[in-house]
């Protein structure tokens, strides 16, 4: 047990910098609101610079309560990437303008904080806080926008169904404490019963031996039920069917660039859970039922078959994407199903992609909702004459999110497929890509209106320049990372080996 | 895709997309000129560069005796298509950039010798193509467009399961075509009948082959005339291409587990394609549906695996891209003077539009296949080389050739002969431009008629040793 400063420091930036925006506010109010978007940039981005020193090193932790590893600097990355680019999309955002500036910066960049604790944590009691710390003020997020009832109800929504989630979660945390006494994963782990597995490069696993029978006497089970118990509360914090309830309502109802950071960063923090917790409890898990990933597949398909056909009804963009955002974390969930060495890296590779193009759309959805006043698929009629530019970028989204290529969709579904078909799971990759075909129809509802039909529609407001840079930011990522995407799966492959016993 | 630079500069934006596929042209001419057709088993003009190594994906292109006809069609028929698009009037800015991104992605198509980089550009294709119909088309534009989307994505992600099969099969891994070709002996048979199926309906959508074909007559008719050349002149291509660059030599013992069963998708291609474009009454959706009757000459000699079928086969590709290609821009040139294009509210043309009626005739006759045009010699290749293998079934197309001589020689009189419609008395002729991008069609048609062997010069060493490797491992 040993503890490091240093460890801390992507985390200590995001809180110093949310507390030093809060006092700046209490002191000058106009100030502060002016340059909270690009402190809140420069906090992100030394945050992330701290994370990248950091994951250059060995791995560290504090008292084995979290760890600093090449596989958490992925994950800040994606969070603090959000972080900054919504802080620009948030400094044109009209609903916002009346709210309290420097308080919604502040609250956005600790939402930042609490989530790179759920990447970092390994710790069973740290994990269940971080979890808990993000879901608070994601509430207060998504209700931010004052006196505006559909806000409001987003966010009371929101809080109910994750109320409920994080109990279910907690009872199995709950369980794995009562098996093992220990609530730091790595002692969880060698205290339940395990199996040893060797894995050649490219993830075909084969069984050793089971190595110890220091618990022997448990009911297996109690494990399962652990980890379905811990799934579920998980499955809400990626918007997975059946657990997804919230998420359309709460995109809606929430301020878009809140509603960017939660379909990205939220959702990237509940992989994050999950896969620590598969990485590191893979032994148990596989000696209890070798079929559990059997139960993942089943909420992948639920969430990408669910989310597809739901959101080609959709009328409103907002609930349009967050339906597909459903059906992207069923798409990545595939990956953890491979249960490979690629296979998890493709889940990471996966949520870099989706953490560019989905931000993305979600932000150009922001802006045009921001210039035109509305967010009915109705009002994008003519968009492309209109807005060339918007309507552009939003189209170059959204392909990219049906995974057309060059665009980094594409990649990231062919790293999942890959991952699949070398495991042999043909029936989930055909069931993956008849998900894309539809999709494509899903994101077509979109593109149709604007390049197909004229529409007449005015301006309300001219495009910041903040929310411009922001969307050629992801703009950039997601044609650049499509065609090359070399060194991010490198990173990816470097993030998961070391974490997987075995080779 | 630096046509996205000049603004609203209308003759200058046409320039440069004209000028970008002429310069296309320029260079295939002169890969072709340096192009020496005896080399067999190794590829020309080879490219090879890493691009993704972690998952061994290179960028990897090369030429041969199969792919250097397509790829000059390809050049061809967009530097023609692209003078031809001139009748386009709004959003050419628009127009001409995805048009460049469309024929980057056809010429990628044929040249790609990775795996990963073949499906990159296929698929690279459909969102100009998707937009270039729903944008320019005709009235059911919207339906057609997403069609063709719909379709021929299900296609290529079935493909893609393919390539995946192949890639995690193969020791080491690789997308590497030539690679695959080597190791093509250690694939099992029943691996090789699954993954060529798969193969199989990417490709069939795109050729199109009976029962895949439903998108096309829509798609066709509804794209504007220079995509709709480009539909039928070169994106069909890339079906049959594909079959004999991809799945006949590196999954040979699956394509002969099929050979029948394609041979007679052929078949019903030749006739019941031909059978329904006798019932057309569009001009377009005839011409449509003539293209599922050719396709299948090209399916029956593919079928057949004879060097002489394997030379009608792509023989009759690039003569179909010509002639057809040239049969919508004729479509087009009518539908911009009179905005109809139903064959019934023609008639006695002939003496309005003589020169428009002589190239029109001359066209459709080379495209039934009359002896001395060029459509002729590549069927005859097709069913001549097909005979030893399946007689009956040459025997059963022999009706779909008659087929299509009734039904071009009934629209040439309805359309052309008989007494005048007075509707059309101001009917202007062909012009200058419209000319220009015919002509090279029309000489094309009679030179390949008349002397073949400009074409099977090509070609013959690279299809005979393919069909070498496939007889001798059945």
């Amino acid at each position: 047990m040993e503890y490091n400063w240093l460890s801390l420091s992507p985390h200590l930036i995001l809180a110093g910098g949310a507390l030093l925006l809060v006092a700046a506010g209490a002191a000058s109010r106009r100030f502060a609101g002016a340059v909270a978007p690009y402190f809140t940039v420069a906090v992100a981005v030394a945050a992330a610079a701290a994370a990248l020193a950091l994951g250059r090193g060995p791995a560290s932790s504090w008292f084995g309560a979290l760890t600093v590893d090449p596989f958490f600097e992925i994950f800040v990355v994606i969070f603090t990437a959000a972080l900054a680019l919504v802080a620009l999309l948030s400094a044109g955002y009209a609903p916002l303008a009346g709210s309290d500036r420097p308080e919604y910066y502040a609250l956005l960049i600790l939402v930042t904080c609490a989530v790179s604790f759920m990447a970092s944590a390994t710790n069973l009691v740290l994990i269940y806080v971080a979890i808990e710390f993000s879901s608070i003020l994601s509430y207060v997020l998504v209700g931010y926008i004052r006196g505006d009832r559909l806000s409001a109800e987003a966010g009371v929504k929101y809080f109910l169904y994750g109320a409920a989630a994080s109990a279910v979660m907690l009872l199995g945390f709950v369980l794995f404490y009562g098996m093992t006494g220990a609530t730091d994963l790595a002692t969880v782990a060698a205290h339940l019963p395990r199996m040893s597995r060797v894995f050649d490069t490219w993830g075909h696993a084969t069984v050793v031996a089971p190595a110890s029978g220091a618990a022997a006497t448990l009911s297996p089970v109690f494990i399962f039920l652990a980890f379905a118990l811990v799934l579920v509360g998980l499955g809400y914090k990626i918007a997975a069917v059946p657990f997804h309830m919230w998420a359309p309502d709460a995109y809606q109802g929430a301020p878009t660039p809140v509603a960017a950071f939660l379909s990205v960063a939220s959702k990237a923090s509940g992989f994050a859970v999950i896969l620590r917790l598969v990485l590191t409890l893979h032994g148990p898990l596989d000696l209890v039922y070798a079929g559990w990933t059997k139960y993942v597949a089943a909420l992948a398909v639920a969430s990408m078959v669910f989310g597809v056909l739901v959101g080609i009804v959709q009328t409103d963009v907002r609930r349009l994407l967050a339906y597909s955002s459903i059906a992207h974390a069923g798409f990545a969930l595939l990956g953890v199903v491979a249960d490979t060495h690629l296979g998890f890296a493709s889940v990471l590779v996966y949520l870099v992609l989706y953490a560019a193009m989905n931000i993305g759309a979600f932000g150009t959805v922001a802006v045009i909702g921001h210039v035109t006043g509305s967010y009915d698929l109705k009002d994008y009629g003519g968009m492309g004459r209109r807005h060339p530019v918007l309507a552009a970028a939003l189209a170059v989204f959204l392909l990219a999110l049906a995974g057309i290529p060059p665009l980094a969709g594409f990649f990231a579904k062919f790293y999942i497929l890959a991952a699949l078909i070398a495991r042999g799971y043909i029936f989930l990759a055909v069931v993956a890509i008849l998900a894309s075909v539809v999709a494509l129809f899903l994101y077509a509802r979109v593109l149709r209106p604007m390049y197909f039909s004229q529409g007449a529609g005015e301006d309300l407001r001219r495009l910041s320049a903040a929310a411009a840079a922001a969307l050629l930011v992801c703009f950039l990522f997601t044609v650049l990372l499509g065609v090359w995407p070399q060194l991010l799966v490198a990173w990816a492959k470097a993030a998961v080996v070391p974490l997987l016993p075995g080779i | 895709m630096v046509l996205l630079l000049p603004e609203r500069w209308v003759t200058g934006i046409r320039a440069v997309g004209v000028a970008f596929t002429a310069v296309a042209l320029g260079l295939s001419v002169w890969a072709l000129a340096t192009f020496d057709p005896g080399i067999t088993g190794a590829m020309q003009f080879e490219e090879l560069h890493r691009w993704i190594p972690s998952v061994n994906v290179f960028y990897h292109l090369g030429v041969d005796g199969l792919s250097m006809p397509l790829f000059i069609l390809t050049t061809l028929l967009s530097f023609l298509a692209a003078i031809a698009s001139f009748s386009i009037k709004e959003r050419i800015k628009e127009y001409y950039a995805l048009y460049l991104l469309l024929v980057a992605g056809m010429l990628g198509v044929f040249v790609a010798l990775d795996l990963f980089l073949f499906y990159f550009f296929w698929e690279i294709m459909l969102v100009p193509m998707y937009f270039l119909i729903g944008i320019w088309g005709g009235e059911r534009r919207e339906y057609a467009a997403i069609k063709f989307f719909l379709y021929t994505l299900l296609g290529s992600v079935v493909m893609l399961l393919g390539i995946l099969a192949l890639y995690f099969t193969a020791q080491p891994h690789t997308f590497d075509m030539l690679e695959l070709l080597r190791q093509q002996g250690t694939f099992l048979r029943a691996f090789q009948i699954v993954v060529f199926l798969a193969f199989y309906v990417g490709f069939a959508i795109k050729i199109p082959v009976f029962p895949f074909h439903t998108w096309l007559p829509d798609a066709h008719v509804e794209a504007p005339t220079a995509i709709s050349v480009l539909l039928a002149g070169v994106l069909l291509k890339m079906g049959g291409y594909g079959l004999l660059r991809v799945s006949y030599p590196i999954l040979p013992q699956g394509a002969h587990w099929f050979a029948w069963p394609l041979a007679i998708l052929g078949v019903i291609n030749i006739v019941y394609g031909s059978l329904v474009a006798m019932a057309q009454k569009d001009l377009k959706k005839l011409i449509a549906y003539s293209s599922v009757g050719h396709m299948g000459f090209v399916l029956l000699g593919i079928a057949a695996m004879t060097p002489t079928a394997f030379n009608g086969a792509v023989m009759q590709m690039f003569n179909h891209g010509i002639i057809t290609g040239a049969l919508f821009l004729l479509v087009g040139v009518l539908y911009d003077r009179a905005h109809v294009r139903d064959i019934e509210a023609f008639s006695g043309l002939a003496v309005r539009v003589p020169v428009y009626f002589g190239i029109m005739s001359f066209t459709m006759f080379a495209s039934l296949g009359l002896p001395g045009l060029a459509g002729f010699v590549s069927e005859f290749l097709s069913l001549a080389g097909s005979f030893p293998v399946f007689p009956v079934l040459v025997i059963i197309s022999g009706a779909g050739i008659v087929i299509t001589a009734a039904y071009f020689l009934w629209t040439i009189r309805r359309m052309f002969l008989g007494t005048l419609n007075p509707r059309w008395e101001n009917l202007a002729d062909i012009n200058f431009r419209e000319l220009v991008t015919l002509v090279p069609l029309m000489v094309l048609m009679v030179l390949i008629g008349v002397y073949p062997s400009v074409l099977i010069k090509l070609m013959n060493p690279a299809l005979t040793e393919l069909s070498r490797v496939m007889t001798a491992i059945k």
